[in-house]
């Protein structure tokens, strides 16, 4: 894995701790990329994120991108979850994700 | 095995996250969240069938933000507000009748927004008329039973201009940040043990580097550090203070120190600007053993359990030696800068109490005395000959309202001479009281040492030529004057009195009442495995060099 892809994982591994902190077992996530987000009809792997589970994570996310890439960094939360099959299927494509917008900050300091 | 408590969460925005943060922690009590409803907090207080309530939850609570639950708040009046805050508080009494007690967060408002001058301005200030429905909300929950307000402006202070976080409330209306329910969760969770009577009650502290500056044996108490125009001695001084605050409601403070009993004892009383003296502690271990044995010697002494104390030390050694040999012993870090120690002790939330008595006023006092009574009791050949020459004088009353926060208090916190360790909050046990078979009277101890106060509860419920002794609770304090007994003779004389031909008492072990089946077994009573009876017929004799009165 490239660095910066590295640096993503560590920041929403360590969101998904102070996630957890709050969150009974059974709704725990898993640090792992292939970790499913949010139930879909058909499919048989469940998530365990209902709409305000992904509020909180995103949230948490943004705050530690934050800390890390500075407060240019911002996630629109709102327009993640409307298009939550293409960015929020799993862990690893809202890595993929927050890897992009991450190296277009970095472009632009 | 911890105790668990139902917890229902009332509230006008999204509270789930708190509802976490109390399910995930590890203290004493386990809570067991329940989320009501979402904004229907007055469909909730209102409706008792619904589906909420039916898991029968002990506790309740309440938080709701003003501009959401008070419509006219930041656009009416302050009299229209006023009013609508009458109305929010006239649904929240009948909750004592669903939950035995009921935490309500104060109003609070975004400490992010700028009020300028106008903030505070008489009537129309917005943060005016805040404080002003907060002071209502206090004057006319005081008048009921089982509500206790929480400063929520607190949790909101500590996290900052972070504290309310717009995202969160644009998304999925919870209006807080993390840090904010993690504060409140703290609160909640300190609270109810208070309130059940689980809260630390002694601290015991080191001396040199803890209590003062500097290394009494090799510098004499004359060079110190503490008080004087010195920084460092003037945080010295600031943290006994604090100490002197938690003794004054009623934690008992002991020291364990590696030192020469002599010379540090010199010290606390010479040194003129010691704030804590040997009248405001109630034990020590001053000597060169191991500080482990020190205290399990000393909690021993004091008839205490290792899980009531705290132990405050600067030495990273020794607090790992106790936390390690002693894990049931609460022992927090200290923070490196000696400057930040009064701050330390002020945050800790394990001394948590619903009011203080007269009794926790004078805690220290009380222990000092109890020392000098062993003392003086150490010269005699027997037991009765020197209780007979101390003027013991008991004095029972019927439980009520000038009592009974006092009963309250003892009913809750007690362990070890507890027959049965009921847990009642006071509305409870005025109701309990109420009802025409049941009788509870509170016990007050004097001698000439001292007057321990209301230290004994008896209660007995009578069912047909029965009473069933309900509550036998007697503080370590007064163990062994003859108070235990007295208290069955008192309660052989009710049950009389109400037509009864025995008196029975059920012993419902716990880990710690072991002493109160000891008392029972050999109190004369006859005995089949846990249940002891006496025939009432039979007089249950008080010692005569006892002074008993009856409050009527």
């Amino acid at each position: 894995m490239d660095q910066g892809k590295d640096k993503v994982e560590k920041i929403i591994f360590a969101a998904i701790d102070d996630y957890n902190d709050f969150h009974p077992e059974e709704q725990k996530l898993e640090k792992n990329t292939g970790t499913v987000l949010f139930s879909r009809a058909g499919f048989t792997k469940s998530g365990k994120l209902d709409s305000i589970g992904l509020v909180n994570l995103l949230v948490l996310i943004e705050e530690k991108m934050k800390t890390v890439f500075g407060n240019a960094f911002m996630l629109d939360i709102q327009q993640l979850i409307q298009e939550k099959e293409k960015y929020l299927k799993d862990l690893g494509t809202l890595l993929d994700y927050l890897e992009i917008m991450s190296r277009k900050i970095e472009n632009n300091t | 095995m911890k105790t668990t408590l139902k917890g229902i969460l009332i509230s006008d925005f999204t509270i789930n996250n708190l509802k976490g943060y109390l399910s995930n922690s590890n203290s004493e009590p386990r809570i067991e969240s329940i989320l009501a409803p979402f904004n229907q907090v007055q469909q909730v207080l209102l409706d008792t069938q619904l589906e909420c309530w039916a898991a029968k939850p002990d506790f309740a609570i309440i938080w709701c933000l003003p501009e959401r639950i008070i419509p006219s708040f930041g656009k009416g009046s302050i009299e229209t507000v006023l009013q609508e805050t009458d109305e929010f508080i006239d649904l929240l009494k009948p909750l004592h009748q669903r939950v035995k007690f009921t935490l309500i967060a104060s109003f609070a408002i975004d400490p992010g927004r700028f009020n300028g001058l106008t903030a505070l301005k008489s009537k129309t200030g917005i943060e005016n008329i805040l404080m002003q429905m907060n002071l209502r909300m206090i004057e006319k929950l005081n008048e009921s039973q089982g509500f206790y307000l929480l400063d929520s402006q607190r949790w909101i202070a500590s996290s900052g201009t972070l504290a309310f976080q717009p995202k969160l409330w644009y998304l999925s209306k919870n209006p807080f940040h993390n840090s904010v329910f993690e504060k409140a969760a703290e609160e909640i969770q300190s609270s109810v043990r208070g309130i059940l009577g689980l809260s630390k009650k002694m601290i015991i502290v080191d001396l040199d580097d803890t209590l003062w500056g500097g290394i009494l044996g090799d510098i004499g108490w004359e060079n110190l550090i503490l008080g004087g125009h010195d920084a460092l001695g003037e945080a010295y001084v600031d943290f006994q203070r604090e100490l002197k605050i938690l003794a004054d409601k009623g934690i008992l403070i002991a020291i364990v120190s590696k030192n020469e009993e002599k010379t540090a004892l010199a010290a606390i009383e010479k040194h003129p600007e010691m704030i804590l003296r040997k009248k405001n502690i109630a034990a020590w271990r001053i000597n060169w053993e191991d500080k482990a044995k020190n205290i399990t010697e000393l909690v021993k002494e004091l008839r205490l359990g290792l899980d009531s104390v705290v132990f405050i030390d600067d030495n990273p050694v020794e607090r790992a030696r106790v936390s390690e040999s002693l894990p049931d012993i609460f022992v927090p870090e200290m923070p490196a800068d000696k400057l930040f120690y009064p701050a330390f002790l002020r945050s800790l939330n394990c001394f948590n109490k619903p009011f203080i008595s007269q009794e926790d006023r004078n805690r220290n006092l009380l222990y000092a005395e109890e020392k000098n009574r062993t003392e003086n009791r150490n010269s005699f050949q027997s037991l009765d000959e020197w209780l007979s020459g101390i003027g013991i004088k008991i004095k029972a009353e019927r439980v009520s309202k000038k009592n009974s926060q006092r009963v309250t208090q003892l009913l809750n916190k007690t362990n070890q001479l507890n027959l049965r360790t009921r847990r009642m909050t006071e509305q409870e046990i005025l109701d309990w009281d109420a009802s025409s078979d049941n009788f509870m009277w509170a016990f007050s101890t004097s001698d000439r040492f001292g007057d321990a106060g209301l230290t004994g509860i008896i209660s007995i419920s009578v069912k047909g030529e029965t009473a069933f002794i309900a509550d036998f609770i007697l503080s370590c304090r007064v163990i062994g004057r003859k108070t235990e007994e007295t208290m069955l003779g008192f309660a052989n004389l009710q049950a009389i009195k109400n037509k009864c031909l025995f008196l029975k008492a059920e012993y419902l072990p716990t880990d710690k009442n072991n002493p109160c089946f000891l008392f029972f077994k050999g109190s004369g009573m006859r005995r089949k495995d846990n249940t002891f009876t006496w025939d009432c017929t039979a007089e249950f004799k008080i010692p005569p060099y006892i002074h008993f009165t009856y409050e009527v």
